[in-house]
């Protein structure tokens, strides 16, 4: 299971980047600006720190957006936490849509796991515009 | 809707073993229901703690629009019959607004 958050996030990655522009009658989810402008930055991600390795005492500091961001340990702890969740919750609810035969619970579904999609995006901002370790082709079938 | 819900439950069975699940249409819903609520509670405490401005501000951003996707799961089910609400007691209700206690002045 610890490679799982990898694969995901690359599927995560490449869902947003491809999949997204096909999803007609979805609103743009606020963040989209922000989505996009971390994905500029992820080309340095590897000058970036490895929050993990924080005491926990001092502030972590982190790249995204084009700016720095401080976050607390607490809100990073946080912040793992969520960025799981949201992600669970954007298979769940696509599984939902492909389980439901009623066309309305289906399209409810859709759209909103297109909001956790997005919510994940914010949040993976948070913690400095890439969304970790790329390993594309690897664990895409965990999301269908 | 009535039609619809009897439907439902009569083609239940058949409809998992088709779909390969183990869930009905019902609980799929209800179970989107449990998520959305337990999803509520992580932003709140999340919100509870946190101390960067502009993170606390996207956070609170979101679990508004959380709380709206509960909204829309809790209303397709209402609609199905499949979450039934029932009208607060009246009697309860005006005994209740009798109780009130005053408050002490400001």
């Amino acid at each position: 299971m610890p490679g799982r958050g990898r694969s995901f996030n690359a599927a995560m990655r490449r869902r947003a980047t491809v999949a997204r522009p096909v999803a007609g009658g979805v609103p743009p989810p606020y963040c989209a600006k922000r989505a996009q402008a971390g994905r500029l930055t992820r080309a340095g991600r590897g000058d970036r720190r490895t929050p993990g390795n924080d005491a926990g005492v001092a502030p972590i500091t982190q790249r995204g957006g084009g700016h720095v961001k401080n976050l607390t340990q607490r809100e990073f702890l946080y912040l793992k936490d969520t960025l799981d969740t949201e992600a669970l919750l954007v298979e769940k609810y696509a599984a939902a849509a492909n389980s439901v035969n009623d066309p309305e619970l289906k399209r409810l579904s859709r759209e909103i796991e297109q909001t956790h999609r997005s919510h994940y995006q914010t949040l993976s901002n948070f913690l400095g515009g890439g969304t970790g370790g790329a390993e594309p082709g690897r664990g895409t079938g965990t999301m269908h | 809707m009535e039609q619809r819900g009897m439907e439902r439950s009569g083609t239940e069975q058949k409809g998992t073993e088709q779909r390969g699940t183990n869930l009905s249409e019902r609980s799929v819903v209800h179970d989107c229901l449990a998520s959305q609520k337990m999803i509520n509670a992580t932003y709140n405490s999340f919100i509870e703690e946190s101390a960067t401005a502009d993170l606390r501000r996207d956070l609170q951003v979101i679990q508004k629009q959380e709380q709206d996707s509960l909204y829309r799961v809790f209303q397709a089910m209402n609609q199905r019959g499949w979450y039934k609400t029932q009208p607060a007691d009246q009697q309860q209700v005006s005994q209740a607004r009798d109780e009130l206690k005053p408050m002490p002045p400001s």
